[in-house]
């Protein structure tokens, strides 16, 4: 894999709290937006290893339906609709390049700033992902109809359920924010991080539900799935959008999401601080 | 032994698009850019000889050794090494060439430098007595005894170019490429190098082809010196040769004796008569005079004894000039002087 | 050019230019390389277990994808779960067959650019195997791990009887199987002369490979199934010869015969693409100053 540096050209913010740091945080957005162009390439990539793997999903579960219907409530069409809009979002997660940012400020030694401001680094996570994201929602747009071709799209259900879908979306990317940045920290404890990552990516996107929604899980590995963090992270927000979660019950699974992004952020925060004090220990 | 006529090299890049889809449009263009690496390159060179092969940065030289060495394929012209032409009977050609590039080693990277070795003697299908004496001679040549042992990924530099430089003659090739050897080595390690690549010179008769930025190397070991710029051959001779043609003047350091009164001092006319000429300098030290004569046309004897005559002699020093200092101008001036 | 041609043309030259190198040779040279390779990866032990680890996660995960389906549906285009179990363990075997001996080819373009390539000119020894005996990557026999497994698990729940046909026809299929696999990734890296970024295209093949080798094609449609027999014959690889063994060769679109004709194929496509590594070699322009 090409190596495509990562340069932050604004220096580190200053420690001043993120409610002021607009104007700059708006920046970064930007040059992180940027630096998606960049990576372009290997966001097509990934993009045409998904459509492949929405049309293997539509033709499968297509033969699986032949074969006995009705195991699930949810008709066909839909189901592509989920497994598409569910792939989607999984592609869209920047969890390679969040990696790669911590890795290049550890390697840097500019992480050693952000022990001394952790506030600060946190909105430039966020600000970074902001703009991440913005760089692959153009790419959906202009790679929209082959994706429709491969899977199937329609409109979300009705405008509660587009509504209820950009709140659990962006549930679901603070899920998947937090998830990396744990991911990544792990860097401070070993060098093995690009396989660790594959490997993660892989067991992450199977658990979330993107290729078998959570219902299908038998007996025991269902309870274990509805409890892991990941089915909040594309299951959630998928279902709301093609309705299997309504009322109540969506609004439920959203308020599970917003206990997931604080559970996780909690840990987050208590990762960072060991890994800061291992620096410090080890004098990096 | 090496028959290069004519030899051109183009490399032809598609050529960047600006604007739009830039790079959807780079890949599909049939616009192209051309770069002569290498511009009707000829010259021979005899079993046996040291051919110092120099020239600035991108003038060529890299090519023309990839060339010879059968990595490249020209875009016209003929070469011949001992016989084969070497990018169309690779192998047979690999089997008479020893090579060793500077910066890129070509011993096993996790495996102790003696296994390198005897996977070199397996590759080039040494007879086994024959690998056993040329070890242990290398060994010692190289004094490498300490550090055979050791994985090739935790010798020093030093150590590695060693271990290439034997493993590049172990099978006693014909024909030995070096490709920027010395570099980054120190002052010890270079002389090892040297006296090594010397020694088999002399005993085999190994046919050297030399490319380096230290022209010291050049100065000790070659008789002979190409000189390449913008892929064309500048200058094809002796390195005395090369000083005397573009560099024939010695200079004289004269340290006048001075007893703290204004004495005579030295004039262009007064010195003229004598075959020199004063090379200004900034005047710091008063007493000490440089003087440029032409080596060919006037003894230094004669100069200093003239001068002496005259004028009240300190001290004299004379500085030749140096086969870099030529280099350099030559490189500066992008071309020989008129 | 044989050794009188070149005492003539070059009368200074005391001895003539050495002979090409043999056949036996080349073998013994390939034999002592490989045992190098070996030597040096035995060093790194520690990254076995998460090399493994990700081989069994990326040759496996389709594997529990079915897994879980199949608890709940029936089939997947009338193949049941322990037919369709058979189907993927050939599938995994076939790519730890191909992947073993042919991983460097994934690292061909980083040996491009960083001028590796260029000693292996100089060497009396065909580049590709140089290439491909450099060194052996452990991350190899992860894919290796599943592939045993699976197929354990897949012969116990089908019932498979191995007689010696069957042995042979399996072992016939597998090494098919790899042939093929290995025949795209040698055209794909032979791309690496020329062009800068091949891994991409690398990895878009390696998931088409996953994602549809492992299932009977009829269920993507006659186009699909059409192109990945006759034009990428991926069919070839596990769908067919599974189908034989499992004597389910209805709607395979092809006779059940042909499937004993997967390793002809497979050693004519890794000709074809051999050619192709020979032809763009020429291209080999070769990196720095």
């Amino acid at each position: 894999m090409t190596a495509v540096t990562l340069t932050t050209d604004l220096p580190p913010l200053a420690a001043r709290p993120w409610w002021r740091q607009w104007g700059a945080l708006r920046h970064v957005a930007r040059l992180r937006a940027a630096a998606m162009f960049a990576y372009r390439n290997t966001m097509l990539l990934f993009l045409g290893v998904s459509i492949v793997q929405i049309f293997m999903l539509k033709k499968v579960w297509g033969a699986l339906y032949a074969a006995r219907p009705g195991v699930l409530a949810i008709p066909l069409a839909d189901l592509i609709v989920y497994l598409t809009i569910a792939n989607l979002i999984v592609w869209s997660f920047p969890t390679q390049i969040v990696s790669r940012y911590l890795r290049e400020r550890i390697r840097e030694g500019s992480v050693v700033f952000d022990l001394v401001r952790p506030v600060g680094f946190v909105p430039q996570l966020v600000a970074q992902l902001v703009g991440t994201l913005g760089g692959a929602l153009l790419i959906i747009v202009i790679a929209l109809p082959v994706v429709a071709l491969a899977g199937s799209l329609s409109l979300p259900v009705g405008a509660q359920a587009a509504g209820m879908f950009a709140v659990s979306l962006l549930c679901a990317y603070g899920i998947a924010g937090l998830l990396s940045m744990m991911l990544s920290m792990v860097a401070f404890w070993t060098l093995e991080i690009d396989g660790l990552t594959m490997l993660y990516v892989l067991v992450a996107s199977f658990l979330s539900g993107a290729l078998v929604p959570v219902a299908v899980f038998p007996g025991a590995l269902r309870t274990v799935v509805e409890w892991l963090p990941f089915q909040a992270t594309t299951y959630v927000p998928a279902s709301i959008y093609v309705g299997s979660l309504a009322g109540p019950e969506a609004w439920r699974a959203i308020g599970l999401q917003l206990a997931w992004v604080v559970i996780l952020g909690l840990a987050a925060a208590l990762m960072w601080r060991r890994a800061m004090r291992r620096v410090v220990v080890q004098g990096g | 032994m090496i028959r290069v006529e004519g030899l051109t090299k183009e490399f032809t890049r598609p050529k960047r698009q600006t604007g739009h889809f830039a790079g959807l449009r780079t890949m599909v263009t049939r616009e192209v850019e051309r770069t002569t690496a290498v511009d009707d390159v000829s010259f021979d060179v005899q079993s046996g000889e040291m051919v110092g092969y120099i020239g600035p940065n991108g003038a060529g030289k890299s090519t023309t050794i990839k060339i010879m060495t059968g990595i490249l394929v020209p875009t016209s012209g003929t070469v011949e090494v001992g016989g084969v032409v070497p990018w169309k009977d690779r192998q047979r050609n690999a089997l008479q060439i020893g090579v060793v590039f500077g910066q890129r080693t070509q011993l096993w990277w996790d495996l102790p430098l003696k296994d390198s070795l005897d996977l070199i003697a397996t590759l080039y299908r040494m007879p086994p007595e024959l690998y056993r004496k040329q070890f242990d001679r290398f060994v010692d040549m190289l004094d490498m005894a300490e550090f055979l042992d050791r994985p090739v990924r935790q010798l020093s530099l030093g150590q590695r170019m060693r271990g290439d430089l034997a493993a590049a003659m172990l099978y006693q090739p014909r024909i030995l490429y070096l490709d920027e050897p010395t570099i980054g080595l120190d002052v010890v390690a270079k002389a090892t190098m040297r006296d090594f690549i010397e020694e088999v010179n002399r005993e085999h008769g190994t046919t050297v082809v030399l490319t380096t930025h230290d022209i010291a190397d050049v100065e000790r070991l070659c008789s002979r010196v190409i000189l390449i710029d913008h892929g064309r051959v500048l200058y094809d001779g002796t390195p005395a040769e090369l000083k005397l043609r573009y560099a024939p003047h010695r200079t004289l350091i004269v340290r006048v004796a001075g007893d703290g009164e204004q004495t005579d001092p030295m004039t262009d006319a007064d010195v003229a008569a004598f075959g020199a000429e004063i090379v200004p300098d900034d005047g710091a030290d008063p007493d000490l005079v440089r003087l440029r004569f032409e080596g060919g046309r006037t003894a230094a004897s004669d100069l200093i004894a003239a001068l002496a005559a005259r004028y009240s002699i300190a001290d004299v020093s004379i500085v030749e000039p140096d086969l870099e200092g030529v280099v350099r101008q030559i490189y500066l001036r992008q071309g020989l002087p008129e | 050019m044989s050794v009188s041609d070149a005492v003539t043309t070059t009368p200074a030259l005391a001895e003539a230019a050495p002979l090409r190198p043999t056949f036996a040779e080349n073998v013994s040279v390939t034999r002592a390389l490989i045992k190098a390779a070996l030597r040096g990866a035995a060093q790194y032990r520690l990254n076995f277990i998460l090399a493994a680890l990700m081989g069994i996660a990326y040759q496996g995960s389709g594997f529990a994808f079915i897994a879980v389906v199949l608890s709940r549906f029936p089939s997947i285009g009338g193949w049941t779960f322990p037919e369709i179990a058979v189907l993927y363990a050939l599938r995994v075997l076939a790519h730890a067959t191909y992947l073993v001996p042919l991983y460097m080819l994934n690292e061909l373009d980083d040996l491009v650019r960083n001028g590796t390539f260029d000693r292996f000119l100089v060497r009396p020894l065909n580049p590709l195997i140089q290439v491909l005996t450099r060194r052996f990557s452990v991350n190899t026999l992860g894919d290796v791990l599943t592939a045993i497994g699976i197929l354990t698990f897949a012969s116990s729940i089908a019932h498979l009887s191995w007689t010696p046909a069957h042995i042979l026809f399996a072992a016939a299929a597998v090494l098919g199987g790899a042939l093929i696999e290995g025949a795209l990734a040698l055209g794909i890296s032979s791309l690496s002369f020329r062009f800068v970024e091949v891994w991409p295209a690398r990895y878009l093949v390696d998931n088409v490979l996953l994602n549809f080798g492992s299932y009977p094609l009829s269920v993507f449609g006659f186009v699909a199934q059409w192109a990945l027999t006759w034009i990428l014959p991926v069919a070839f690889i596990a769908w067919v010869p599974a189908a034989v063994i499992l004597n389910h060769t209805g709607g395979l679109g092809v006779s059940g015969a042909i499937a004993w004709l997967a390793p002809v194929v497979g050693a004519v496509w890794f000709a074809l693409s051999y050619q192709f590594w020979r032809h763009e070699l020429k291209n080999y322009t070769s990196t720095g100053n």
